[in-house]
């Protein structure tokens, strides 16, 4: 009697749960979550707008990596900007979770970055800020796709920098196809080859913050070694790390976010085609 | 052009690759020491199955079969088994094989089995992922539980470390104390002629996945006779799940028999 009851309960809450989804997209398959939408949305704007080419003067410049701001308030990024503009550096990189999602939040990172032809800023989503049913679209309508390349040529060389968009958790099939065709097609013209993105790769410690499922890291790690992809650099896990595997070094970075005892970021520079890149912290 | 990682510097010093994923063998050797203690009655049997599906990396449909052999002797079980990868976007045919042992600590009223394993598995034609790890299983009425944990270890292969010029020291990475589990509820008792469940899990027979990647499956079991059970799952998979943002990854079926041979 006891187990028909469970039975039927189970019968009733799976019957339930049936219904309600058909009624209702849960949030995981939403188009604001959908990694397929928003690849799809970034080549559109994409189509328009030709990849950012950067043209410096020697071959030895730098480019500044933060990531996890987590906007809110902006002590840290005000000081990054800063950093960044004093130091000359040719641009800043900004991998994800800089909002909370919220369009206020949006506003107030709007506000922060710097005008273009003062410093270069090239942004990608984190899961933060795709928080919310309209973060995508506060993200887009602002700063535009969160997959795409840019370029820095030297007087020497050209090196490539791509983004990728793991906000979702996944690079999605689509996201995935376009940039092993970008390592295919175009990576041999650049020396070196820079991926930035939001979502580290490995759990070098015991975290529940999210990475890539198992057969995507395989594929990602077999793309980034037979294209020779020089470094990945990410944040989310919120606590710097760094290592080679193989011929790539995967980065971690400290977070942006004001209140933090870690806060920082890193600092890249190429020079007559060696990369070195140091973690910085916040005084 | 050359690419190479040695010319990538720090003012930090580069960690590298992991740490030793010593304990997990060590706890995968306690396992095989619990099975010694033997009541030789013996069972044995076979488990062969078939996935077909999609995800996000397969570019279109893949297909698996899977073939396991177990050995049964008092408390304890000693299992192997075998994945080929029939249907697929690399030149990969022997995708894993995987070993395990197991003994019934069963206490009153309450079964519980202690599994220590060991899983190879090549999902890329570069590298290869091993798992070392133990889990714990629990039953009660319809609820089926199992947790563990897992060593994980991601390294290239001989070749391609002669291939691409990689240093020693970054052929491998370790991921250490992964959290493995499974959480099940079966509509009837475990020996009853035909079974359905449902369960969330991070766990599969030659994949583990991090425990924030979680795959729901819906299980269906039949049994035309005592020796034979005809099995079916449908497994579904995020990426993502404590992530706010989570995207499908991909899904696949299942069509399996389990053969007990005495």
């Amino acid at each position: 009697m006891e187990l028909q009851l469970k039975n039927s309960l189970f019968l009733i809450t799976a019957i339930s749960l049936t219904i309600a989804s058909c009624e209702k997209d849960p949030d995981f398959i939403s188009p604001e979550h959908s990694a397929d939408q928003r690849f799809n949305q970034s080549m559109e704007w994409n189509a328009r707008h030709s990849y950012q080419e950067i043209v410096v003067q020697s071959d030895d410049y730098s480019i500044l990596f933060m990531g996890d701001s987590h906007v809110g308030s902006t002590k840290n990024l005000d000081n990054f900007f800063n950093i960044a503009k004093n130091t000359k550096a040719s641009a800043v990189v900004m991998a994800g979770d800089l909002t909370t999602g919220e369009a206020k939040n949006y506003d107030v990172l709007e506000k922060c970055i710097p005008p273009r032809d003062s410093l270069l800023s090239f942004l990608t989503v984190g899961n933060h800020d795709l928080w919310s049913n309209s973060g995508w679209n506060e993200f887009f309508t602002r700063f535009g796709p969160s997959c795409y390349l840019f370029t820095v040529e030297s007087p020497e060389a050209t090196d490539l920098f791509i983004s990728l968009d793991t906000g979702s958790g996944t690079l999605g099939a689509e996201q995935l196809a376009w940039f092993e065709d970008v390592l295919q097609n175009q990576r041999p013209d650049y020396r070196r080859c820079i991926v930035f993105t939001h979502n580290n790769f490995f759990r070098f410690r015991h975290t529940e913050t999210v990475n890539p499922p198992v057969e995507e890291l395989n594929k990602m790690i077999e793309l980034f070694t037979r294209h020779h992809v020089d470094m990945l650099v990410a944040g989310h896990d919120h606590k710097r790390d760094a290592v080679l595997f193989g011929i790539t070094t995967y980065v971690v970075m400290e977070p942006c976010k004001d209140g933090t005892d870690n806060a920082g970021y890193l600092s890249l520079r190429v020079k007559n085609g060696d990369v070195k890149y140091s973690f910085e912290n916040f005084d | 052009m050359k690419t190479s990682a040695a010319n990538i510097q720090t003012e930090t010093n580069l960690k590298q690759t992991g740490m030793r994923s010593t304990s997990g063998s060590g706890i995968f050797i306690i396992s095989i020491l619990l099975v010694t203690c033997t009541n030789l009655v013996a069972q044995s049997g076979l488990t062969i199955y078939t996935d077909a599906g999609m995800n996000n990396v397969s570019e279109g449909l893949f297909i698996k079969a899977a073939a396991l052999g177990y050995y049964k002797f008092g408390k304890n079980r000693v299992e192997a088994g075998f994945e080929s990868s029939l249907k697929n976007n690399n030149d990969i045919l022997l995708s894993g094989y995987t070993i395990n042992a197991s003994r019934n600590l069963t206490g009153k009223g309450l079964p519980i089995e202690l599994q220590g394993f060991c899983t190879w598995t090549r999902n890329s034609g570069l590298l290869c992922e091993t798992n070392w790890g133990t889990l714990l299983k629990m039953r009660h009425n319809g609820f089926e539980m199992k947790i563990g944990t897992n060593f994980r270890t991601y390294a290239f292969r001989n070749r391609v470390v002669e291939e691409y010029g990689i240093d020693k020291d970054a052929v491998r990475i370790h991921e250490n104390f992964n959290v493995m589990y499974s959480f099940g509820y079966y509509l009837k008792k475990a020996d009853d002629k035909w079974n359905v469940g449902l369960s969330v899990t991070n766990i599969d027979c030659f994949m583990i996945n991090q425990e924030t990647n979680p795959s729901l499956c819906l299980h269906g079991f039949y049994k035309p006779g005592s020796q034979v059970c005809l099995y079916a799952e449908s497994w579904y998979k995020t990426a993502g799940a404590t992530n706010l943002a989570i995207n499908h990854f991909g899904f696949y079926f299942r069509t399996g028999i389990i053969w007990n041979f005495n």
